[in-house]
């Protein structure tokens, strides 16, 4: 139950974030609705606001669906199909909310061409030379070098200290590091994005662009502050347990003020563009594809504002910019693909066997090959005593990796928990448990490693 | 003032620049010291190269119509470039024009009436 308690508290919250992010595409922003530019008066239009209205109906049963598809997995008994269930779960709560999205957008689309408010030329770019005139306060790059540096210390301490128990926080400081670092680095390209101009209103442009720098570099700012402190909250513990659970606290913190800084800058570009779009506006349809990727061979820019999800989005004419997109697709379907492991990792035999003097344990992939003259203090054990993971992977079924045994200090465990009977050896200074599953299989490895 | 380059058009994009300052100029949108954005900033809102807005930006100064130095940046000029009647090279571009307008069946009526729209537009002499 714990596990299914715990992934559902992770997976869940993506769902209300996507869905109420995908529902304000719903909303005028900018002469913006689902990915399509109208002018003001689309706005009042029966057929516009009957597209949005079957937009809106097609998410919400879309959203019920993806909740309701949670519950099968509270029926589910073993952990790795459970945790499978929802790493594929979770990629079809990213995609399928994009099928109404598309669909809707298609139709708002072929409105626009047949109502003749189809404006732009696909090529031509508009500029403010007012509005770019401007300037803004940006965010004085040593308070992102100082979470940065504070990030730095736990990595220090620990190579200097470093033992095994210390390797999985070791790359998780690395990791907050490089978080920070790639912030510091990213902060001043994000922060030269166009004017956000949408019509020839000089000072709107100017109200938008700021409000959106402003907001977004206080988010920049509370994200590095976030994670240096995660590796500061993570440096007195070392197991995975509190890895796992401040890994949880900080990325929902992460996600809340991401979410919370999304929303408050779609709620004032609503509100400053309500009356935009009466004359000229902006129209730059054509450089969208399905007005989620933007793609403009004639702009050098690689970041530019993103019209559908969070506030950046890649120019995907430029190679850089399919990188990312490519890498963040094998991201995602990378964890179905993960799931298959996972399950694999849980219904694959343990194998311990004796070969040429050899002990050679085997699960997946080949664990260790101990030359059984140097084992020492062969013992065998009849109750597991309590332990905690390290590092490595632990079901009901399998415990594999490093583990903190009581009464044994760090072991290495290649074993089935629920087995009655098990071996433990030390080679080379390490601690090993072993088990073969069967009990009888396991006395007779113990009778001969013995002998 | 809004710039649009229109990529797909043969006119090379630091015309387009030069040419849509000076018809700022000359509609009166733009006025003798008014400051023009940085190059920096310039080729970083219309997604151009840097140098591309520096030659738009030499030409105009050649031309007479900006200054520019460390301190101000690029600087519509107070000084304009004056003609005794029709500049040489806007003669030629303006034959090209009206040859073309005639072909296409154009009224010198029509003609005359659209320049005198432009002229009296804000800032014509």
């Amino acid at each position: 139950m714990g596990i299914k308690i715990l992934m559902t508290v992770c997976m869940l919250p993506v769902l209300p974030i996507i869905y109420f992010v995908m529902k304000s595409e719903g909303t005028f922003r900018k002469n913006i609705v689902l990915g399509t530019t109208l002018p003001n008066e689309a706005q009042r239009d029966d057929d516009v606001l009957a597209i949005i209205r079957s937009f809106k109906r097609m998410l919400n049963q879309v959203g019920l669906g993806l909740l309701l598809m949670i519950i099968p997995a509270f029926f589910l008994e073993h952990s790795s199909i459970i945790i499978a269930y929802f790493l594929n779960w979770l990629v079809v709560v990213i995609l399928l909310p994009y099928i109404p999205y598309v669909k809707h957008h298609n139709q708002l689309k072929r409105l626009k061409a047949a109502s003749g408010w189809k404006t732009s030329k696909d090529q031509v770019r508009v500029v403010d030379l007012d509005a770019a005139k401007a300037t803004y306060k940006k965010l004085s790059i040593q308070w992102l070098i100082l979470p940065a540096f504070i990030s730095l210390l736990p990595v220090i301490n620990t190579i200097i200290n470093l033992e095994d128990q210390l390797i999985a926080p070791l790359v998780v400081y690395v990791t907050n590091l490089l978080v920070n670092i790639i912030v510091i680095i990213i902060y001043g390209i994000i922060f030269k994005q166009r004017t956000e101009m949408i019509d020839a209103n000089t000072d709107l442009s100017i109200s938008l662009t700021r409000m959106r720098k402003y907001h977004w570099s206080k988010f920049w700012l509370m994200m590095t502050w976030f994670t240096s402190l995660f590796s500061l909250a993570l440096w007195p513990f070392n197991s995975s347990q509190a890895i796992l659970i401040i890994s949880v606290i900080y990325s929902t913190l992460v996600a809340l003020i991401a979410i919370t800084t999304e929303l408050n800058v779609r709620n004032v570009q609503h509100k400053l563009s309500r009356g935009s779009g009466k004359d000229f506006y902006v129209d730059e349809d054509d450089l969208w594809i399905k007005g989620i990727f933007y793609f403009n061979p004639n702009d050098h820019h690689l970041f530019v504002n993103a019209r559908v999800g969070f506030n950046t989005s890649v120019n995907l004419a430029k190679s850089a910019g399919k990188a990312f997109v490519l890498i963040g697709l094998i991201s995602m379907l990378s964890l179905p693909i993960l799931s298959f492991w996972i399950i694999a990792e849980e219904f694959t035999p343990i194998s311990i066997e004796l070969t040429d003097n050899k002990l050679v344990g085997r699960h997946l992939s080949e664990e260790f090959s101990i030359s059984i003259d140097q084992l020492q203090d062969i013992q065998l054990i009849k109750s597991l005593p309590n332990k905690y993971k390290i590092s490595g992977t632990g079901f009901k079924t399998l415990s594999k990796g490093s583990f903190n045994v009581e009464g044994y200090g760090q072991c290495e465990l290649l074993l089935n928990p629920q087995d009655d009977l098990f071996i433990s050896f030390v080679y080379q200074g390490e601690q090993y448990i072993i088990s073969r599953g069967d009990q009888a299989k396991t006395q007779e490895l113990y009778k001969l490693l013995i002998h | 003032m809004l710039l649009r380059i229109d990529f797909s058009d043969e006119t090379p994009i630091y015309m387009q620049i030069r040419n849509h300052i000076v018809s700022g100029i000359g509609s009166g949108l733009y006025k003798p010291g008014d400051k023009l954005p940085t190059i920096r900033t310039l080729a970083n809102e219309a997604g151009i190269n840097m140098m591309t807005v520096s030659k738009a930006y030499q030409v105009l100064k050649h031309e007479g119509y900006i200054y520019s130095n460390r301190r101000s940046g690029a600087v519509i000029s107070s000084d304009l470039p004056t003609a005794i009647g029709i500049d040489p090279k806007i003669k030629t571009h303006l034959k090209h024009l009206l040859l073309e307008a005639k072909v296409q069946g154009s009224s010198l009526d029509d003609i005359l009436a659209y320049c005198k729209e432009v002229f009296d537009s804000e800032g014509g002499k």
